[in-house]
């Protein structure tokens, strides 16, 4: 875990001083608060939920600042080891059984493009998919997948629309795929990007998330590549119109949270953080299914009314050894921690 | 916030430095015991209006002279009409209360006194902190306990800079929601009692400095401490290591601590505001509002308001503008939020936005709204709204209760959800062949409600753009034009306390906005 944030580097692109000067990009290696976040993720990541019962951690923090967004990339970073080299026996398998016509997705590069599946090739086992409807002139133009890049190919959420002549130009999915495949370390990046599921349902402020996800560089290792935390966190907000996500963001400390908590996407995934004491005290209630993760920035107004109920909670269920295991990583000054495991039917 | 802020941040909560600076006052001591033994004295009689006026300015002044390191005799505290109010009651107390005449008179010729010595001792001990080569200062954040001293203080230092008694420093002044936004420095100087700040904990529990120096009357004794957030935790919130304290003054009054006097701001909202007994009365809860401003609004289930959610960036096309101008619920509205107001004025200003959209037609409209509200609400007058909401099921009414019926006849309420419930209104109040007319023209009005918000929040949005947000964090008000003469002058304005004071007002008139008068 330590070699992984070691790894880790904050990246200041060059920089104009605005007479004529500029200050070269230079890297700095993470802080001990910023290294404390990101570990948080990767034990949290380590983590089962005993028999009924679900884990809620709470951190109070002096800023609310990129504290969720390190812990979720932590958390992503964590599963992603799980994805191997197994799941492309499972996954072909489940494609060679499709009904004809089922709408898919696959890679081309970093785009995804629409297709239809059209059947399985027993001999060669090939997956056979077509990508356009094909003209009076020319017929459909159709794909063959094999089992090893058979994970380009996906089912696709929507009903696609094929093109008919020639294949439709994609959409750029990674921003920065050399610093998602050098954070991946060992995992491959295609079967990351295809297996990815949402892990995390963040309730907070979406405008600072997304520039704290996207603006904010990083760059990881010794092989000088830059990227950004949402290459690999892959949030998305509002709706699910792509495929696999880490991170959904429920905007404005996570009004809406009735609506959303009840869509299957989001009840599979395995934490909520709670990021700032407004989303907690408001919207806590929507999400008993789910660990929690409590982000309580001191500097809220409704801090104190959060640290109340907390201790109410801490004292109706039982403290978790979790916070012990957190504590274990270097908690650095200012940042207070407590966990406590709620019995479901709580 | 940069990453290196962020960092300051952490490396304070390792542990922040405070030095404590007590000043003795002997006359302003005296001059809040006095006021303090008058009060007592007057018991339940502070309340009748001849105590009124005269008891607030006293308080104003004993309030805010022991946090502002302004002159005693600046205008923040008292000013010269004020002292006219003080003189003439002093003159008129011999016949109304003779027993109170000692008490009284001392209050006043202590403050005249002060009045005329003008020298605030908090200001002359932190121009001598300041100037000393003990202390070594850095960047410098004043912390003041409201934004309505910052000109002057930040004036002074200034004047002191130049004529050479203090070294050139970087410093900012700014009150306690601003902190969230500025720039850490090396050493904050936070004047008045600590407890001021019992409500705002992050001053110390999130420090922007290392080093904090309390400058505060020796009379409060009080000192700062912070807890542990969470019972049973591991880690910490910043630890603090008492830097010893320094006495200024003469060693003239006896050491004791005294209680911190209460704002007497938060008391306006005790007085009762007139209704007219034809006006639809909701109850109404009181916000105080920065800049010694107030404003009532809609206690009533889901009424909202505009507020703003100020940062220091151009917003970029990826922004969620609904987090950036909310339409939010009163009753979550929190202290630091930033209201959008009616300058200086009472009444909602989307609808006067949506009578712009409606022309010319608007007046007519209303009054055709008016005219079935106005027959509804006489049969309730005649009979009760129990009997009434039973007659509407009778005739088809989907939803009539006798909260709904509270809602229908309301002026700020246009329609009916359900069409049934609008026919048997129409059947009831004997408009039935204009049912067709009357709900359109509901309708229209509904619509342009609508739109109007919808051009609010686009306007607002874009004179949010050239609003400098780092004034407005600083002050926590700023005046906004929309590009509407019906709806005038807005503000933008920080909550400072949303009070459990409630009371029925007229409901046209919220939200109420106003300025407390001393």
């Amino acid at each position: 875990m330590e070699e992984f944030v070691d790894k880790l580097y904050f990246h200041h692109p060059e920089e104009s001083t605005g007479v004529g000067e500029t200050i070269p990009a230079n890297n700095e290696p993470l802080r001990s608060w910023a290294k404390f976040f990101v570990s948080v993720g990767l034990k949290l990541a380590e983590q089962d939920n005993p028999n009924g019962t679900r884990e809620s951690l709470v951190i109070s923090v002096p800023s609310r600042n990129l504290a969720a967004s390190l812990i979720t990339f932590g958390l992503i970073k964590g599963i992603s080891g799980h994805f191997d080299e197994a799941y492309l026996d499972e996954h072909h398998k489940r494609l060679s059984k499709l009904p004809i016509g089922t709408s898919l997705s696959f890679r081309v590069g970093n785009d995804y493009k629409p297709a239809e599946f059209v059947r399985f090739d027993p001999k060669t086992d090939a997956i056979i998919v077509k990508t356009t409807h094909g003209s009076t002139k020319s017929g459909a133009i159709e794909r063959h997948f094999y089992k090893p890049s058979c994970d380009k190919l996906q089912l696709s959420d929507t009903e696609v629309q094929l093109p008919i002549g020639t294949e439709k130009k994609g959409k750029r999915i990674v921003t920065h795929p050399n610093f998602l495949k050098a954070v991946l370390e060992k995992t491959n990046s295609d079967i990351y990007i295809s297996n990815l599921q949402p892990q995390t349902v963040i309730l907070g402020r979406k405008n600072l998330l997304i520039e704290e996800m996207t603006n904010e560089h990083f760059s990881f290792g010794s092989e000088n590549v830059t990227g950004c935390l949402d290459d690999l966190i892959r949030l998305r907000s509002g709706g699910f119109r792509s495929l696999n996500f880490g991170a959904f963001i429920i905007p404005r400390d996570g009004d809406g949270s009735k609506r959303f908590s009840k869509f299957p996407a989001l009840q599979r995934a395995n934490y909520v953080i709670f990021d700032g004491p407004k989303s907690f005290l408001y919207w806590r209630r929507d999400w008993l299914e789910h660990n929690w993760i409590v982000l309580l920035s001191r500097t809220e107004t409704s801090f104190q009314e959060a640290a109340i109920d907390i201790n109410e909670q801490v004292a109706r269920n039982e403290r978790s050894e979790l916070m012990d295991e957190i504590a274990g990583l270097g908690t650095p000054g200012g940042i207070e921690l407590i966990s406590f495991s709620r019995k479901l039917w709580n | 916030m940069e990453l290196t802020e962020q960092t300051i941040l952490y490396r304070n909560c390792n542990g922040i430095k405070v030095k404590n600076h007590r000043v003795r006052q002997g006359k302003l001591h005296s001059l809040s015991r006095s006021i303090s033994k008058l009060r007592r004295a007057l018991g339940e009689s502070e309340h009748e209006l001849f105590w009124h006026r005269p008891l607030r300015i006293l308080r104003y002044y004993q309030f805010n002279s022991i946090w502002a390191p302004v002159p005693l005799n600046d205008p923040l505290l008292i000013d010269h009409d004020q002292m006219g109010v003080l003189h003439e009651a002093l003159e008129k107390v011999v016949q109304t209360y003779p027993n109170q005449v000692k008490n009284f008179k001392e209050c006043c010729d202590l403050l005249q006194e002060l009045y005329y010595s003008g020298a605030n001792p908090l200001y002359n001990c932190m121009i001598e902190l300041l100037s000393s080569d003990t202390f070594p200062i850095g960047s410098l954040l004043v912390l003041l306990h409201k934004p309505r001293a910052q000109e002057t203080v930040s004036e002074a230092i200034k004047f002191s800079i130049s004529r050479g008694e203090i070294p050139n420093i970087e410093f900012d002044i700014v009150t306690a929601p601003a902190l969230k936004s500025v720039q850490a420095a090396k050493t904050m100087l936070l004047f008045g009692p600590v407890s001021l700040y019992e409500k705002r904990r992050y001053v110390f529990s999130s420090p922007k400095v290392g080093y904090f120096h309390t400058i505060n009357y020796a009379w409060f004794n009080d000192r700062v401490m912070i807890e542990n957030d969470f019972n049973g935790s591991l880690g910490s919130p910043p630890q603090i290591k008492d830097d010893g304290h320094i006495m200024y003054g003469e060693d003239t009054e006896t050491l004791v601590t005294e209680e911190v006097p209460s704002d007497p701001v938060l008391e306006v909202s005790t007085e009762r505001v007139d209704v007219s007994s034809t006006e639809a009365v909701v109850t109404a809860r009181f916000f105080l509002l920065e800049g010694d401003n107030a404003v009532w609004l809609d206690d009533s289930e889901n009424k909202k308001s505009y507020v703003i959610n100020p940062i220091q960036r151009r917003p970029d096309s990826h922004y969620d503008v609904s987090e950036y101008i909310e339409k939010r619920d009163n009753d979550k509205i929190e202290e630091g939020d930033y209201l959008i107001l009616r300058h200086r004025g009472t009444g909602d200003y989307i609808s006067d936005y949506a009578n712009s959209i409606l022309g010319e037609s608007a007046v007519r409209m209303r009054g055709l709204q008016e005219l079935w509200k106005e027959r509804l609400r006489g049969l309730v007058e005649e009979s009760s709204t129990i009997e009434v909401s039973v007659k509407l099921l009778d005739l088809g009414s989907k939803l009539a209760n006798e909260s709904n019926l509270r809602n229908w006849m309301s002026s700020d309420n246009i329609k009916t959800l359900y069409r049934e419930d609008y026919k048997a209104i129409m059947i009831l109040v004997e408009l039935e062949d204009r049912e067709e007319e009357l709900w359109k023209n509901a309708v229209k009005i509904n619509n342009a409600h609508r739109q109007a918000g919808q051009q609010i929040r686009h306007e607002l949005f874009k004179v949010m753009s050239s609003l400098n947000v780092l004034k407005l964090l600083k002050t926590g008000i700023a005046e906004i034009h929309l590009d509407d003469e019906n709806v005038g002058s807005l503000v933008i304005i920080r909550v400072v306390e949303p009070t459990e004071h409630r009371q029925k007002m007229a409901r046209s008139m919220l939200p109420f906005f106003s300025s407390i008068e001393i």
